[in-house]
């Protein structure tokens, strides 16, 4: 039964971040679109976490997703600065 | 979560888009993970669970504010109820008039 609990809340992470494409496609800024790359990163790392559980190979799964929250935090940092370096210089 | 990604949908402008991505989506990713630690039951692997579930607390605001930040230095304006239709700030110094510019002087003031 837990099984299936995991598996329909793996297919929910799944269709909500369809719903965050939306926003990463439409975004009327540069900002938009970096904050729904963040969201969508955040929920890949849950969803990689729970694919580890029902696989049952968890330790694999596991170095995978902190490899995909460093990464995940690195671009958000990175968008951040270069965007503001680019702010000074236009100025 | 949910609460998240319909707040990035929904709302009218970048920070409170900001806003709602930062804390439910933080808020919603440690719950379920926490949860997946006591489903798991005590192992090693709940003392790597707590390790991501560490990094997401102090890495996601963390990368919140730093956009948050960039983006009012660049004088992204927010959405007020005067100003409904705020302008986009483009990042190409080259679209920026000379009105705009002066105000996103004001703003990085």
């Amino acid at each position: 039964m837990m099984e299936g609990f995991i598996v329909v809340a793996a297919f929910f992470i799944l269709a909500l971040n369809g719903i965050c494409l939306f926003r990463l496609v439409r975004g009327p800024s540069v900002f938009d679109r970096a904050v729904a790359v963040s969201v969508i990163g955040n929920n890949t790392v849950i969803l990689i976490v729970l694919v580890g559980f029902i696989f049952e190979r968890i330790n694999m799964f596991f170095d995978i997703a902190v490899a995909y929250a460093l990464l995940n935090f690195i671009i958000s940092i990175a968008l951040g600065k270069y965007f503001e370096h680019r702010g000074k210089q236009a100025q | 979560m949910a609460i998240s990604c319909i707040g990035l949908v929904r709302l009218p402008d970048f920070y409170t888009r900001n806003h709602a991505a930062g804390k439910s989506g933080t808020l919603g990713s440690i719950l379920i993970l926490a949860g997946l630690a006591i489903y798991n039951g005590f192992d090693i692997t709940v003392l790597r669970l707590f390790i991501i579930l560490l990094f997401f607390a102090v890495a996601s605001p963390t990368a919140t504010h730093a956009v948050a930040r960039a983006a009012y230095r660049l004088g992204l304006e927010p959405w007020t109820l005067k100003n409904k239709n705020p302008k986009i700030c483009s990042v190409e110094p080259k679209d920026i008039d000379e009105d705009e510019e002066s105000e996103i002087q004001e703003g990085a003031d």
